[in-house]
């Protein structure tokens, strides 16, 4: 039973870390989501965001541009990031419990 | 949990995109696939880490170079360095993936880029033990190399030796010494075992037999011839 307890505490360590890996990336990441506004010149993209009670939008440039492009693709990792952390995070809770119950019959 | 699931589909991905056959599985998931191989026999133990080992027999023989980042990228692995060694592994919240070379010579780096591949692996001593003793089996239907189970078993008594974490050390000789004793009852893997034991280098089996003196005097003895 010690040899199990001591698998899962290693699995609990190698989550611990996992999570906190993500929360370092996902921090490093712009929140919201892009908007995109047509105007009669084209499409405008703006990262919407919220502060407190509000939405914010900032301007970020032209559809096909660099800068929305790039700010598009660091929200679609930051949207994998938090679905992994989630994952990983429910297999804690799992492991948490598994470990709470085999102590538990030591 | 689905790490079964993950590293089947991992094993099929791999053998899909043509990289399998480059590779060697080692570590804790060898047992499981060992089970299958030996018919399900309960006496091969299945407890394990959730690490996938892969073993690169290197120089890689391929004629053209595979994305290996990018296969396991597709299957939702992260790559993850550990600074300042740069040692590199694949992580998902379901399992972890790290790839090992043989170590050459006295000099060993940290990490050595496996340039058909495009990964940079682990390169790690005792290794070529595991190279010379290739067997090649099926796993729920893919095609898989992994070390003769015999050698596997000697390879990870020498490496157990080795562990700082007295937790993990004791884990490493109860599954090795299981594994030899299954593999007593197999005569191809036992005149394998003694074999090795017999031809490899005089400080590797001092390391085998300083464990087995302590754990399953008999198998030490047995083992000699």
């Amino acid at each position: 039973m010690s040899m199990m307890i001591d698998v899962l505490m290693e699995e609990k360590r190698r989550l611990e870390a996992l999570i906190h890996g993500y929360d370092e990336q996902i921090s490093r990441l712009p929140k919201g989501s892009i908007s995109w506004k047509k105007r009669e010149s084209g499409e405008y993209g703006y990262l919407a965001y919220r502060v407190v009670n509000s939405v914010k939008f900032d301007y970020l440039g032209k559809k096909g541009s660099e800068k929305p492009e790039m700010i598009a693709q660091k929200i679609k990792r930051r949207r994998e990031l938090e679905m992994k952390r989630g994952e990983a995070a429910r297999n804690l809770k799992q492991i948490n419990r598994m470990l709470h119950a085999a102590k538990k019959s030591v | 949990m689905q790490q079964k699931n993950l590293f089947e589909q991992t094993l099929t991905s791999l053998s899909q995109h043509e990289i399998l056959n480059d590779l060697v599985l080692i570590g804790g998931w060898c047992f499981i696939v060992y089970r299958e191989h030996f018919g399900n026999s309960h006496l091969i133990p299945v407890l394990r880490t959730l690490d996938i080992d892969f073993l690169i027999p290197t120089p890689v023989k391929r004629s053209n170079t595979a994305d290996l980042p990018a296969v396991l990228s597709n299957l939702g692995f992260d790559l993850a360095i550990a600074y300042p060694d740069g040692v590199e592994k694949y992580v998902h919240p379901e399992l972890e993936l790290e790839f090992m070379v043989p170590a050459r010579g006295e000099a060993v780096e940290k990490v050595e880029f496996v340039r058909k591949l495009g990964v940079k692996a682990q390169p790690l001593r005792y290794m070529s033990l595991l190279v010379e003793n290739i067997m090649v089996t099926r796993f729920r239907g893919i095609e898989l190399r992994v070390p003769r189970p015999s050698v596997f078993a000697i390879h990870k008594l020498i490496v157990s030796t080795y562990r700082k974490v007295p937790e993990k050390r004791k884990r490493d000789e109860e599954s090795a010494l299981s594994l030899l004793q299954f593999c007593k009852k197999v005569p191809s893997e036992w005149i394998l075992a003694v074999h090795t034991c017999d031809t490899m280098p005089t400080g590797w089996f001092q390391r085998v037999a300083g464990v087995l003196e302590r754990l399953d005097s008999v198998l030490l003895k047995n083992l000699k011839g």
